[in-house]
Formats: C-alpha cells, sequence, structure tokens
C-alpha cells in the first residue's frame, strides 16, 4: 500500500483537501478515517505532542485508548476493504521534529511500502499575512510577524531526508501553477485520484481587515482564547469572516526585509519546486506594519461590530433558563468592562 | 453593652465651664432638642425620603447625614448587640477587633453633627429601627432620653399584599435564590408594638403608604408635611425605583441560574450593577400573586393586619387585582422569564451595541460580548 502524506503547508487550502478526501469516495483510495478530516490531532496522538488541544484536554491513556479504538476500527478496515492507497494529511507536520517526523514513518511502515509525499508551498509574503491571520484567529495576542518565517528549507530538507527526496513533491501554491487552477484538483491530480470536482469542498475563512483587527483587539484587550474557549471562539471566528470589508495586507516594506533576510531560504526552496515566487502584491492604501495600526482599523470598525451584536442577537434563542442566564451573563461581563477599565 | 457616655443635653449646659467648648468647640445652641424618629418601613419610600433629607433637611430640621443618608449602621453599632454589628459588610471590611472603636467614632460623629446643628429639631432615620430586637430599642430609647428633650416617632405603613410583593421583588434583586413569602410579611405588630410598648402608644403615629393620598403623590412631600415643615418638590430625591416583573423574572433566572447571579451583598459588580441598570428600563408588567398563594398569606397574616387597622384611619387593601403574570413559585417567573426574553435580548444587544467602546479594553469587550453570544 502506498502512504500519502500531505503535509500542508499551512495556508495552503489544506482544509479544503482534508474535507473534500475525508467526505469523497474514490476508488482504490482511503481517508485515514479520524474523528476529523485534519489528522493534526492524530499525528498528536500517533508521535506524541504534548501542545494538541485534543491532548491537553485528557490524560495521556484517554490519548493512547482513542488512538487504540483508532487502529483497531482502522486495521479492521482496511482487511475488509484492501486499498492501494491511503492518505493522511495534517499541515501540523510541516513543522514538526524530525523525529516525530520519523515516528510518523515508522508507524506507517507497518502498512505502508512506499510513499509520496507532497506539500504546497506559498510565497513568503501572502504566507506571513495568511498565518498571522490564522494565528489571531487561535489567539495569537501580539503582532508578531518575523518568527513566522515558514523556513522552507529546515522543514522540506527533513521530509527529504526521511522520506527520501525522490518522493517529496513540493509545488507552489499559486492558481496560475495549479491544475485547473485549483488546489483540490492539483493534489487530485498529483497522487492519481479520479475526482469529481463536484465532490470538492472549499473551505474558506479568510477574515476581511476589519474583522481581523477586531479580533486582534479582542486578543490583545480582551478575554483572549483559553481551553475553555475554544468552541465559542470557532464560533465568533466563523461569525466575522462573513463580515465583508477590505483585504488585509502586511506594509510591502516590512516583507520586503524579511525576504532580503531569508533570501538564501528562498533560493533554496525556488530550485526545489523548479519555479519562482510570484511577485509580492502591490502595496495598497491599508497596509498594516504595527499592532496600533489594526487598533486604529478595528476603532473604525466598531459599527461592524455593533452590527454583528445585533445580528447575533437576533439568532440567540433561550428555550430554558440556563440559556437565558448564559446571555444576561454575557451582558453583564461585557458592560462591566464598558464601565471600567481591566487591568491586565 | 455600653452606649452613650456623652450627652448633649448635659454637654450644652456645662458649655460655657469648658467641657463642651472643648468637645464642641465651633457652636453652642438652645437646650431643648426634639427628635422626629422616622420609622422606616422597607418599600415606603424611605430611601426617597433619606436622600432627600440628606441633600435638603426641611425648613427648621437638621438631619444627620455626615456618615450616609440614613442611620441603619449607626442605629446597629448604637444600639445592638456584637453578633449583629459583626455583619455589618463596613465592621466586617475593619475587622471585629474594631468594633467598639466603631462603636465609639458613630456616637461621636452622630453627637459632634447634632451639638453643631444650628437646629433644635432632628429628623433620625433607618429602616433599621423597625428590625431592632426589644434590648436594642430600650437601648434606643436610653440615648433618645438623655439626649433629646422629646420624642415623636412616624411610620408609613403599606398595604399587606402591596408590601408582600413588593419585598418579594427586593429579595429577588437583591440576590435571592429560594421563592418564600413568609420572608415578605409585613409583621407590622413586630416592627412597631415595641415601640408602643417602650414609648407609649400615643407617640407612635402611623399613615397610609398610598400614593393617591400623599402630599403631592410623594412620601417626601407628605413627610415634610407631616412634620409640620414644607418642602420643595424640585429638591425630591427619587430612589430604589422598582423593577417590572419581565425584569424581576429575568433576574431571578440569572440568579438562579447562572455562572454568577447578583450577589446577595449591597456590594454588587459593575456588570451586575450594569445588568439592573438595564433591566430597570425594561418591561413594565405587573404581577399578581397566585391565588392559592394569597389565600395562605391571608390565613397568616389576618391577626397582624387586625393589629395594625386598629391604628389606623382606613383599613389595609386585602384584595389583588388579577394580572396577565400571576406568580406563585421557581417555575411561574421562569415561565415569565422565557416569554420576555426575546424582547429583553434585542434591548440589550441595542444598549450595547449603543454604547460607544472609546478605548480598546471596552471594544474588545464588546467583542468579548459578541462571543459569548454567538
Amino acid at each position: 500500500m502506498r502512504g500519502i502524506i500531505h503535509f500542508g503547508m499551512p495556508k495552503t487550502g489544506s482544509s479544503s483537501i482534508q474535507d473534500t478526501f475525508h467526505k469523497a469516495k474514490i476508488p482504490d483510495f482511503r481517508y485515514f478515517d479520524w474523528n476529523g478530516a485534519n489528522h493534526s490531532n492524530l499525528l498528536a496522538g500517533i508521535v506524541g505532542g504534548d501542545n494538541a488541544p485534543f491532548i491537553q484536554k485528557m490524560t495521556r491513556e484517554r490519548v493512547r485508548n482513542r488512538v487504540a479504538d483508532w487502529r483497531h476500527r482502522f486495521e479492521e478496515g482496511i482487511a475488509r476493504n484492501p486499498v492501494g492507497n491511503i492518505i493522511f494529511s495534517a499541515e501540523r507536520l510541516y513543522r514538526s521534529s524530525p523525529d516525530k517526523k520519523r515516528a510518523l514513518k515508522a508507524f506507517l511502515d507497518q502498512y505502508c511500502n512506499s510513499y509520496l509525499v507532497i506539500g504546497y508551498i506559498r510565497a513568503p509574503g501572502s504566507f506571513l499575512q495568511s498565518r498571522f491571520q490564522q494565528n489571531v484567529k487561535t489567539g495569537l495576542d501580539q503582532f508578531r510577524v518575523k518568527r513566522a518565517w515558514p523556513r522552507y528549507r529546515h522543514h522540506i530538507s527533513e521530509f527529504d531526508a526521511i522520506f527520501g527526496a525522490e518522493n517529496v513533491v513540493v509545488r507552489l501554491f499559486d492558481r496560475a501553477h495549479l491544475h485547473n487552477g485549483d488546489v483540490v484538483q492539483d493534489f487530485a491530480h498529483v497522487i492519481g485520484a479520479d475526482l469529481d470536482p463536484a465532490d470538492i469542498i472549499t473551505a474558506n475563512e479568510n477574515l476581511s481587515l476589519e474583522a481581523l483587527a477586531l479580533l486582534f483587539t479582542e486578543r490583545v484587550h480582551g478575554d483572549g482564547v483559553d481551553r475553555d474557549s475554544l468552541a465559542s471562539n470557532r464560533q465568533l471566528v466563523t461569525r466575522l469572516a462573513a463580515v465583508k470589508g477590505r483585504k488585509f495586507s502586511f506594509d510591502p516594506a516590512m516583507i520586503d526585509a524579511l525576504i532580503t533576510e531569508n533570501s538564501g531560504d528562498i533560493a533554496w526552496i525556488e530550485e526545489r519546486m523548479g519555479t519562482r515566487f510570484p511577485p509580492t502584491d502591490t502595496p495598497s492604501d491599508n497596509t498594516i506594519g504595527s499592532a496600533k495600526d489594526l487598533f486604529a482599523h478595528a476603532r473604525e470598525a466598531q459599527p461592524v461590530l455593533n452590527e454583528q451584536i445585533m445580528q447575533a442577537a437576533a439568532e440567540y434563542t433561550a428555550e430554558t433558563p440556563r440559556e437565558i442566564a448564559r446571555f444576561l451573563e454575557a451582558y453583564a461581563t461585557g458592560s462591566a468592562h464598558l464601565a471600567k477599565p481591566r487591568a491586565r | 453593652m455600653a452606649c452613650g457616655c456623652l450627652s448633649i443635653k448635659s454637654l450644652l449646659k456645662e458649655a460655657g465651664q469648658g467641657i463642651g467648648q472643648a468637645f464642641f468647640p465651633q457652636q453652642i445652641r438652645g437646650v431643648f432638642v426634639k427628635a422626629f424618629v422616622h420609622l422606616g418601613m422597607h418599600k415606603t419610600g424611605t430611601s426617597s425620603v433619606q436622600a432627600s433629607y440628606a441633600r435638603q433637611a426641611p425648613e427648621g430640621f437638621f438631619y444627620p447625614a455626615e456618615r450616609g443618608t440614613n442611620l441603619n449602621v449607626d442605629a446597629r453599632l448604637l444600639f445592638e448587640e456584637d453578633e449583629t454589628c459583626a455583619k455589618i459588610p463596613y465592621v466586617l471590611r475593619h475587622g471585629q477587633a474594631a468594633l467598639p472603636d466603631l462603636r465609639r467614632a458613630a456616637e461621636e460623629s452622630l453627637l459632634r453633627q447634632l451639638a453643631d446643628s444650628p437646629r433644635d429639631k432632628v429628623i433620625l432615620s433607618a429602616e433599621r429601627f423597625t428590625y431592632m430586637n426589644r434590648p436594642a430599642v430600650e437601648r434606643f430609647r436610653h440615648f433618645l432620653d438623655r439626649h433629646f428633650d422629646e420624642t415623636a416617632f412616624f411610620a408609613y405603613i403599606r398595604d399587606p399584599l402591596s408590601f408582600v410583593k413588593s419585598s418579594f421583588q427586593q429579595r429577588l434583586k437583591s440576590g435571592a435564590r429560594r421563592i418564600n413569602f413568609q420572608a415578605d410579611y409585613p409583621g407590622y405588630q413586630a416592627r412597631f408594638e415595641k415601640y408602643e410598648d417602650f414609648f407609649g402608644r400615643d407617640r407612635i403615629s402611623y399613615r397610609l403608604f398610598r400614593r393617591a393620598t400623599l402630599e403631592g403623590g410623594d412620601v417626601v412631600l407628605d413627610l415634610t408635611n407631616w412634620l409640620g415643615s414644607s418642602y420643595r418638590a424640585e429638591d425630591v430625591q427619587t430612589t430604589n425605583e422598582g423593577l417590572s416583573i419581565e425584569a424581576i423574572a429575568l433576574l431571578y433566572t440569572y440568579t438562579r441560574h447562572g455562572p454568577q447571579g447578583v450577589d446577595d451583598t449591597p456590594q454588587k459588580t459593575a456588570g451586575q450593577r450594569a445588568l439592573i441598570a438595564a433591566l430597570s428600563e425594561f418591561g413594565s408588567g405587573k404581577w399578581h400573586l397566585d391565588p392559592a398563594v394569597l389565600d395562605g398569606i391571608l390565613t397568616d397574616i389576618t391577626q397582624d393586619c387586625a393589629w395594625m387597622n386598629a391604628r389606623l384611619d382606613a383599613p389595609l387593601i386585602l384584595t389583588e387585582t388579577e394580572t396577565p403574570n400571576p406568580v406563585s413559585d421557581r417555575a411561574s417567573l421562569e415561565a415569565i422569564a422565557l416569554r420576555a426574553f426575546p424582547d429583553l435580548r434585542d434591548h440589550l444587544a441595542a444598549r450595547l451595541a449603543g454604547t460607544e467602546a472609546k478605548r480598546l479594553p471596552e471594544l474588545a469587550a464588546k467583542v468579548d460580548f459578541l462571543r459569548a453570544i454567538s
């Protein structure tokens, strides 16, 4: 059986690939049947990864049992319906340590006798923008860009060393280079899967500049995200993703400085891909170079926020006294802060 | 308990010999001092009277307000037992060991105010007076006898069912989780008989608290008139406004089912105060006691009402007007809350959205509210 390992990289349409292949029935292909389409948690369960949210929520014993149950079901499944290809997809793998990448291979070696490791590579400017946005969605409360540099050579070299460079395919994440201009179709094309385009699921939760600015302000000056607020945070992000507005982009001068600083890394990945990155976006009037810039946009976006509050309230239904209490608690908490600034 | 080691009358008389001048150096006034004691029955506009008088005393009267708008805490400190005083938040803040000093400070403050006042007619007002036990009332009598030449008592009497309902609402507003109407009985005899026993029936005056019969429909104007003075309507402070039944039901639901609810202490959080303020603008519904509950209450209070009726010009009202909102128990309140919620939800959202966040933490709080209701 051939193991197809999709490692992202992050912010290259991974959710669409995962959701599509999780649902689609494709002859001779099997997608690892985990709780969700994204195997990042499964990866953490297999190779260990204390930072994975689902591991933080349970004991090590429960994690082991969960993975053992999954493995039992998986082995029963492939015994009943043998296939030639098994797909594993986790963008967390991109930044995983060599030990963890090795541990995954050792695990898959029990079932697979060959591999196709595939990842899409996004240009640094748009990657950093998208990554920042993603990090704010999950709780980032600092304007931190430099540390998010993708370190192409560092991570891709690890895949090359562990799986063999001849088995590792890296493709430029750019509409002009993708099969039919679509990353899901491109992925299907590269792995040789007969995917019906009608089965493609598009997962797009890009935030407008206004939504991102409001969310970042919440991260810095509000309650932020903790273990207990993961679910409500997802709801908030989904709601804000529906807010239409201007496109968010970083200050080109800031990105150019980072590109210059990492020119060796860029040369290496362009050589590895066999193509060059497209040029950085043309600057607009709304580029962001600091937290202060984002806060200024957040202040301007208050009418947008007010609309969302009214809309969310209208959609809030209370069938039980407890649900009433939850709404009133939210009001009391919000009003308290409106009445008095919080000390942080 | 020792109380009242100082005497205004004696100090004033001795002022010329130096003691009074040493202790009350600012002013010497006439010796004859009359106390008008307002026995503030809860739910009879007492807070409004106190807030108004603290700001502007009636013409010819002195109203001590150095330590607050009423003497509730001072009455406890001056006349009640240690274990009762220990529950006062003011005492809790200072620690039990400080109680003797706090008692003395309360007494000195009150006496200094009285001595400094140019008036010889003094109004003393506290809801607490009606809750004090007999030993405390006896100490109060000693205090009044020592410091005043004459004392008269005034009390407004609210009709019993109206009182029960208002008291019930107040308890829910203050964070009560259990519905127990017995805690809201007016207890007329228990409140006032002790004063009649210690001071004489003829020194206690009662008047019905019915808005329609009050001077200008206002208790502040009415009481001032009753005391023989006058008051400008524009000086009246309106306080302690009631909540609609919808607001009460929602507040109760919040206290009962929320993670935090409303504290049953005076120290509410900013959020709780904001919620109560928002609820005070919401709803208009009246309510009535469910007939089954009403029958039980009337049976329980018959004797007490007879005692009170014997002291009033007109009989107490013992009937209810039916409304769409009968209340008997937790379920009936929660049903009202569920019916009212959609309107409240829109009201609160509009209030929050309509409040401009001027600082970033405020803006973040609005986003957090959005998250909480999404």
